[in-house]
């Protein structure tokens, strides 16, 4: 009993010596990181902008508080030698503890960007805060003047929601880093730009994703134009819901899909020293508008005949779209060095440095496989006069 | 058995000799003695008649304890008749009461007055005639207060010992049901009936617990909550080893269940031992609602177990530790709310608790009359009020009152106040230490429960150790025909339970 006692008291002892709460940090307390921008500098240096919430105490407590952001958001920037060194900066300025555990939005800018992104990501994989799940993105000129622009109303929520968008799944810091030690070394990543729009009488600019920029060995060597972009989403499988339209004879009366569901397969051939690649693609569609005279639910089955213009379509995006990285850009962002590395392991462990000249004139072949399944839940003719149906 | 309630502290040593001596033939010897034991006993009534046939003779008895009207009829009105030239032991026996018997010395006189027996004593008989004429105010039955379910019997235990053992008596025709008797308290002399059934219940747990209730020695006993803490194996746990009813129904079905019950005179709480943690889980209406409900209640009710003790503790790590851990929209609501808090969240949390802890107590003790003043104050204490005083975050009064709704849930009282209680420590932990303090002291509290044990069995069984089939009437409440074996670690010889349904399909 007494030893117990006794026992009882050190470590009662023990636990004064330890000023417990010593990673404590009360929410008061805390500057929440929504948004960073990181841009190049003079003298090598960075320059950091954090966008942070700070909560607005009259807005606290009583309900409806989420309307009136306005003021919440502060937008700061400092430079420093490195990332954590101009957080340093900011922290010994600011009182309230930074914290980047909620983080959404790492933006790049171009320049930095096109100099090479390493020692920033080194840190954001490195670093415990930072969260896996935040998007990095990349913005052209620099990432203060985005975060500075910004007027939105909402400025976190539409973070918030930027960040559950599924296709933008691929730009998440954890894909980020699976991306980066790929065979190919180059992927893409989303381009962050403000939009404007009208909202309670005053014009505000908000923050959206547009169009990929081209990363080979963690530089930035090409923002992407809507070609290549719109024929690399195909196999990046992001867009679920995306609609496809098409002319058939008249250019003025156009048929168009609506995407349910795609899949794809990647089948690398090495063939007595030919490199070839197939590329197939296999779509669910459904008809979202109908402008031709076909009558798509009577019993000539034109939704089979109509499925072939599409594959072409498709097809020519798509191929257009790799041949023009191969030549212009000499990367590979859909990793088909991959696919040779599953396949042929030993061949590609001989040829691994070469690969880069095997890209150059590999052989590409696309096809697509469109499958067009409903018609629409209705058929009547609004643009067909009497007589003139098939 | 001695009518002196604590021996070493009679200073009178005649009073002693008296005890063991045996009863004079002389009636005015008698009454001395009487006089002696019960000096300044002002509701000692004794009275003085004579027989038939003209010997003197007394009663003695205590005011209001005994009937006097069948005083009258049945004893003073029928000794009248008595005709008999000499009277002698065997003209008791012309008394038509069917609870009577001779006593030969003073000491069994004085016990039995005590008791609320009446005596008689005959000039020129050498015994006393020890009657039982026992009446005294009683509470009707009554619905339990502390244990009401929608679906059962409304009948609750009293404070009579008799009228109990007839509720349970009712409801187990057999005379399988044994009851061993005590007298427990040196001055209360507190009757204790132990209740089992032969056969279900096992030997070695009879036998233990009338070995620790023959050991006891107390002043008195004045609930059955005494006993409990000097039987109990563990008195520093904050978990109740032993079950408290006020239900026969939940009595009896721990008797089935080869359980042992342990009724007191003068409270409505009856115990059963042993207990494990899971039966403090059971309500009898689990078994009153058809299956499905019973299970989805207990599951519900597991669930508000662990709400119950940690919904506190989460709120304060995870708002002073883990802020990763929140969605963010939530988080940035509840750094809006708690922004103008000057309280460290911890203290925000045991500020609350403590003050919601105050207002369930003060809504027990508090005079009927003023009941409503509390709940007033109370919402106004925990509501609004204190929000916008700027004390109290909104986060902080909902998670309160999902904690206090959640302990409400548990079906035993003392179940449910040792989770408020634990709650503490581990709010402490939490705002010291984080999940981390959390995880630690839960793990404290899982040690500790793996080493209690209420007379022999495993107070976490049968989770640990573990026993599957009985899962059937822990985890989800199977239909009855499914639990054919008796708690195995509880249950005796006789291990089947009947469990037969009518057979509906050819």
């Amino acid at each position: 009993m007494i030893t117990g006692i006794r026992k009882a008291a050190s470590i009662c002892l023990i636990l004064c010596l330890l000023p417990g709460c010593w990673d404590r940090i009360e929410v008061n307390d805390m500057a929440l990181i929504m948004a960073v921008g990181i841009d190049k500098a003079q003298d090598q240096l960075i320059e950091l902008t954090v966008q942070v919430f700070i909560p607005n105490p009259s807005a606290g407590g009583s309900g409806g508080a989420s309307g009136d952001g306005e003021g919440r958001v502060y937008t700061l920037s400092r430079i420093g030698e490195t990332l954590p060194d101009a957080l340093t900066v900011l922290q010994k300025e600011l009182p309230r503890t930074f914290f980047w555990g909620h983080a959404k939005a790492y933006i790049f800018g171009e320049a930095l960007a096109k100099d090479g992104m390493e020692k920033q990501l080194d840190f954001l994989f490195r670093d415990i805060e930072p969260r896996e799940q935040a998007n990095i993105y990349l913005c052209r000129k620099t990432a203060k003047k985005l975060l500075l622009s910004l007027s939105d109303p909402n400025s976190y929520e539409t973070l918030i929601k930027l960040g559950q968008k599924r296709s933008l799944e691929a730009s998440s810091i954890i894909s980020v880093a699976e991306l980066i030690g790929t065979d190919s070394e180059s992927f893409t990543l989303p381009i962050a730009k403000t939009s404007a729009l009208i909202s309670g009488g005053k014009a505000k600019s908000i923050l959206i994703v547009e169009g990929d920029a081209l990363i080979k060995e963690r530089k930035a060597i090409a923002f992407l134009d809507e070609e290549i972009t719109e024929g690399l989403q195909w196999f990046q499988n992001m867009k679920i819901e995306r609609n496809v339209a098409i002319a058939l004879e008249d250019p003025n009366k156009k048929i168009t899909i609506k995407l349910k569901r795609s899949s794809t397969k990647i089948i690398p051939v090495i063939d007595k020293g030919k490199w070839s690649i197939t590329l197939k693609l296999k779509i669910n569609a459904d008809v979202a508008d109908n402008a031709t005279n076909l009558n798509l639910m009577d019993e000539h089955d034109y939704l089979k005949k109509i499925e072939k213009p599409f594959n072409q379509l498709i097809e020519h995006k798509i191929a257009n779209a790799i041949n023009r990285l191969q030549t212009q850009y000499h990367a590979d962002p859909l990793d088909l060095a991959h696919a040779f590395h599953k396949k042929y392991p030993r061949i590609w462990k001989e040829n691994r440095t070469r690969w880069e000249a095997i890209y150059k004139k590999l052989d590409v072949k696309v096809e697509v496989n469109t499958i067009i399944r409903n018609p629409g839940i209705s058929n009547i003719n609004v643009r067909v006069n009497k007589g003139e149906r098939s | 058995m001695s009518a002196l309630p604590i021996p070493e502290f009679m200073t009178d040593p005649e009073l002693r000799r008296l005890e063991q001596s045996g009863i004079s033939a002389d009636l005015g010897r008698s009454s001395e003695v009487i006089n002696k034991f019960f000096v300044q006993c002002a509701d000692l009534v004794i009275h003085s008649f004579s027989v038939g046939n003209g010997c003197a003779a007394i009663v003695v008895y205590f005011q209001g304890l005994t009937d006097t009207t069948q005083l009258e009829t049945q004893v003073i009105r029928e000794l009248a008749l008595i005709e008999d030239p000499t009277f002698t032991n065997d003209s008791f026996a012309r008394l038509s009461v069917s609870n009577k018997k001779m006593l030969k010395c003073y000491g069994e006189v004085v016990s039995s007055i005590v008791m609320g027996r009446t005596l008689l004593f005959v000039d020129g008989v050498e015994s006393a005639l020890s009657i039982d004429l026992t009446k005294f105010e009683v509470r009707a039955l009554e619905e339990p207060q502390s244990e009401s379910v929608v679906r059962g019997p409304r009948e609750g235990f009293t404070e009579n010992i008799t009228t109990n053992m007839s509720l349970l008596r009712r409801r187990l025709r057999t005379q399988a049901m044994k009851t061993i008797t005590f007298e427990l308290g040196r001055y209360s002399k507190t009757m204790i009936n132990m209740v089992y059934v032969d056969g279900i219940a096992r030997e070695d747990i009879i036998q233990s617990i009338s070995e620790r209730l023959a050991a006891v020695d107390l002043d008195g006993i004045l609930e059955s909550a005494m006993i409990e803490e000097a039987i109990e194996d563990s008195t520093f746990s904050p978990f109740p080893q032993i079950q408290a009813t006020e239900r026969p129904d939940v009595a009896v079905a721990g008797l089935l269940e080869g359980r042992i019950v342990i009724l007191t005179e003068n409270t409505p709480i009856a115990l059963i031992a042993p207990t494990t943690l899971a039966t403090l889980m059971q309500s009898p209406e689990d078994y009153y609602q058809r299956f499905w409900i019973g299970t989805t209640i207990r599951w519900l009710r597991y669930l508000f177990f662990f709400i119950a003790l940690l919904a506190p503790s989460v709120y304060v790590a995870i708002l002073t530790f883990h802020q990763e851990m929140v969605p963010t929209t939530l988080l940035l609501r509840v750094a809006q709310s708690r922004e103008e808090i000057p309280f460290p969240a911890l203290l925000e949390a045991l500020m609350m608790e403590v003050i919601f802890e105050a207002l369930r107590e003060a809504g027990i003790r508090l005079p009927k009359q003023v009941g409503s003043a509390v709940s007033i104050v109370g919402a106004l204490v925990i509501g609004q009020a204190a929000i916008q005083a700027g004390l109290v975050s909104a986060p902080m009064v909902m998670v309160v009152a999902i904690t206090g709704i959640s302990s409400f849930m548990m079906p035993q009282y003392p179940a449910s106040i040792t989770l408020r209680l634990l709650r503490f420590p581990i709010m402490i932990m939490s705002g010291m230490f984080g999940l981390f303090g959390l995880m630690l002291s839960l793990l404290l509290i899982i040690t500790h429960l793996c080493t209690l044990n209420s007379f022999g069995i495993p107070y976490l069984s049968p989770f640990a150790p573990l026993r599957p089939i009985e899962f059937l009437d822990t985890l989800i409440r199977a239909p009855l025909k499914f639990i054919k074996l008796r708690p195995g670690t509880y249950s005796g010889k006789n291990k089947r339970r009947k469990s037969v349904y009518a057979r509906v399909r050819k």
